[in-house]
């Protein structure tokens, strides 16, 4: 999808475009990434969170005639809700059990099965009882969005959102106590809780934050593109490529790498089309995946391992 | 008219049970070959659908390219009137069992060729990225993989898919069943083969290098070579697999090939049944296959009283089912068994005849 807007003429509508689609992808990545740092396995199910903000907000919509921007918080409570219960349900016991990094991935992806069944059966219920006749496949939910300096509502709220959110995080980190026991509980999680820090509720609180930020980039990205049952699994390589990008263990790495993804697949198929082919569009997937393998190839530990410094003087120390 | 009788919910079971046997042999041939990978090499393949797509969607572009050639068939049998060509084929090859048997033999050929260089590529990451930096990368291969087979043409008609001629025509009634037991007996010489394989010395230092890679390597054992072998012998099996399963089914669509059935199911079943014990495997390949099986056959039965369909169903039995094994019994229904060298008698001579004459025993020079 791409906007129409007039106010920033210097800009081709792609480059907006590119924005608002990284900023969704950057927000799901940090989500990726907040349960990455404290567990230590890719979570296969992070699609799950998604798809549960996403439709939260759209039942919501089609039923109760909400707007999503005003139902965000529950859209944000349901993603929280599940990621605790993932987290407390399967991942928790199964590490406390000694399980390995193989199992403990296996055990996501089975949770991402499960929710396949229940967000089927949730859309055959919206279809059914609820009359929702667009329940299984619906489009951009421009009706629904506001409009603001001459565009739809998503372009300002996305990049803003993301702002506020990675802005929010950073003082978290840094300025509180539960930001300090947090980066405690990554750095070293025995240390940590032998200084006094409740590992198990940094731990509840980070996946609660991060299915909730997963969510509401869900209800952003029904307004951008829409939706359906398994939209999250559609997305999943994006979130990971953009996680890796940024190098998996850094949350601003994540928002970097998540904007770099999210923008790169709307560039690189706009200009493609043009110049290219209209074909090239049909291969938008493969953006992430060949981002994935050029920074394992050339930068394994992602944006966040670059030394600013030194590439900024030059190589000098 | 009499309803069939219907038995236990099942109204036939002579076809049921022999797609009960082509799938489990199927899967079979793929959870053996997953077991190699990740039992015994230490790789966990997150990947699998993508050697399986890759040789069933070649195989059956070739197959249908090279029966058109060989029966000087006119027009372009990947394209729009490809149900058309693959009919008219098969009514030729209804009388040709010579040529019906060399395409069956060259799909299955293209099948092995198209997963072992998958494989071969797949090397690359596969030796040098950790676990979960591989998965993520090869989930993100076949999700690719599958988008390139929907838009690009020249292989299968792109998300159309093609079907290709019936090998098995000559058998008249018989063509499912011989498609079957052609499956059965393939997954019958993969079993025997990974059998004989983790029971020789490179099975042993599959699981020396596995267990303690470290270790292996101070011994002399060159485990990335050891690893690319055993990645590509597996990607040649389960490529193998896919051609087979477009010979049964007899056509080839990039839908079906989703990372829910061909990579995730066949996990399913190596843990079900036990991670590093082919016999294991085996049984929770059947177990699975049987459930899944059952429940397709009897599914009509709940359609009718649930206000949704019932397929779901089987996405949360199946995902529970994984991490309740997860869980409650980790090694599955079969426990890795220590390897077996000699047998307990021989050993006990050895060490009798050393006790005697401790020169007698060591290996001569």
């Amino acid at each position: 999808m791409h906007v129409r807007c007039n106010w920033i003429p210097a800009l081709p509508p792609y480059a907006i475009s590119a924005i608002v689609y990284g900023s969704i992808f950057a927000l799901m990545s940090v989500s990726l990434t907040l349960t990455y740092i404290t567990t230590k396995v890719p979570n296969f199910a992070q699609g799950v969170l998604v798809t549960a903000g996403l439709y939260t907000g759209f039942a919501l919509l089609s039923i109760n005639k909400i707007n999503p921007y005003e139902s965000l918080p529950i859209s944000f409570l349901v993603g929280g809700a599940i990621a605790v219960a993932m987290y407390v349900l399967v991942l928790n016991p199964l590490s406390r059990r000694g399980a390995s990094v193989v199992s403990l991935m296996i055990a996501t992806l089975a949770v991402d099965i499960v929710f396949i069944g229940i967000f089927g059966i949730y859309s055959d219920y919206l279809y059914q009882a609820k009359k929702v006749y667009d329940a299984k496949l619906f489009f951009a939910l421009t009706s629904a969005d506001f409009r603001v300096l001459g565009v739809d509502g998503v372009v300002v709220v996305a990049p803003v959102a993301l702002a506020l959110i990675t802005a929010l995080l950073y003082l978290t980190l840094t300025r509180t106590r539960f930001g300090l026991a947090m980066r405690a509980t990554v750095e070293n999680p025995n240390l940590a809780k032998i200084v006094g820090v409740n590992t198990e509720s940094v731990y509840l609180a980070s996946w609660f934050i991060a299915g909730g930020l997963a969510g509401v980039a869900g209800v952003f990205y029904s307004f951008w593109q829409g939706g359906s049952p398994n939209i999250g699994s559609v997305l999943l390589i994006s979130m990971f490529a953009g996680s890796i990008l940024g190098g998996l263990k850094s949350i601003y790495g994540a928002v970097l790498g998540g904007l770099v993804v999210g923008g790169s697949e709307i560039v690189v198929t706009t200009l493609g089309a043009q110049y290219i082919g209209a074909w090239v569009t049909a291969y938008e997937p493969g953006i992430p995946l060949l981002v994935m393998v050029i920074t394992l190839l050339v930068l394994p530990g992602g944006i966040a391992s670059l030394d600013w410094r030194r590439l900024v003087s030059g190589g000098k120390k | 008219m009499v309803p069939p009788l219907a038995i236990l919910g099942i109204t036939n079971w002579p076809s049921f049970l022999t797609s009960l046997l082509a799938l489990f042999a199927l899967y079979l041939i793929i959870t053996i070959s997953l077991n190699l990978e990740m039992g015994y090499a230490g790789i966990p393949n997150f990947g699998k659908v993508l050697y399986f797509m890759g040789g069933a969607a070649f195989s059956g572009s070739v197959a249908i390219r090279a029966s058109a050639w060989l029966m000087n068939v006119k027009g372009d049998p990947v394209g729009l009137d490809n149900f058309i060509i693959a009919g008219n084929l098969t009514a030729m090859l209804q009388h040709n069992i010579p040529d019906s048997v060399i395409l069956i033999a060259l799909t299955i050929a293209i099948g092995a060729l198209v997963g072992g260089v998958l494989g071969y590529i797949s090397i690359f990451p596969a030796i040098r990225l950790r676990e979960d930096y591989l998965a993520m990368l090869l989930l993100g291969a076949a999700a690719f993989f599958q988008i390139f087979l929907g838009n690009y043409s020249p292989i299968i008609n792109g998300t159309l898919g093609i079907g290709i001629p019936d090998f098995f025509a000559w058998a008249g009634g018989y063509g499912t069943l011989a498609a079957t037991l052609l499956i059965a007996a393939v997954a019958l010489v993969v079993y025997v083969y990974a059998e004989r394989m983790v029971r020789s010395p490179l099975g042993r230092t599959l699981r020396a290098m596995r267990d303690n890679e470290a270790a292996s390597e101070a011994l002399g054992k060159d485990t990335v070579a050891i690893r690319r072998n055993v990645l590509i012998i597996a990607s040649v099996i389960t490529g193998i697999a896919g051609a087979l399963y477009t010979i049964y089914t007899g056509d080839t669509n990039p839908a079906i090939y989703d990372r829910v059935t061909w990579t995730f199911w066949p996990w399913l079943m190596v843990i079900l049944g036990g991670v590093a014990s082919n016999s294991g495997v085996a049984i929770g390949t059947f177990i699975f296959v049987f459930l899944l099986q059952y429940i397709n056959a009897t599914k009509y039965l709940l359609q009718n009283i649930l206000p949704f369909d019932v397929t779901w169903l089987e996405y949360l039995l199946f995902g529970s089912m994984l991490i309740v094994i997860l869980m409650v019994r980790p090694e599955g229904v079969l426990k890795e068994k220590p390897s077996a060298t000699m047998g307990r008698s021989e050993i006990s001579e050895i060490m009798g005849r050393l006790e005697d004459e401790p020169d007698k025993g060591a290996p001569e020079k």
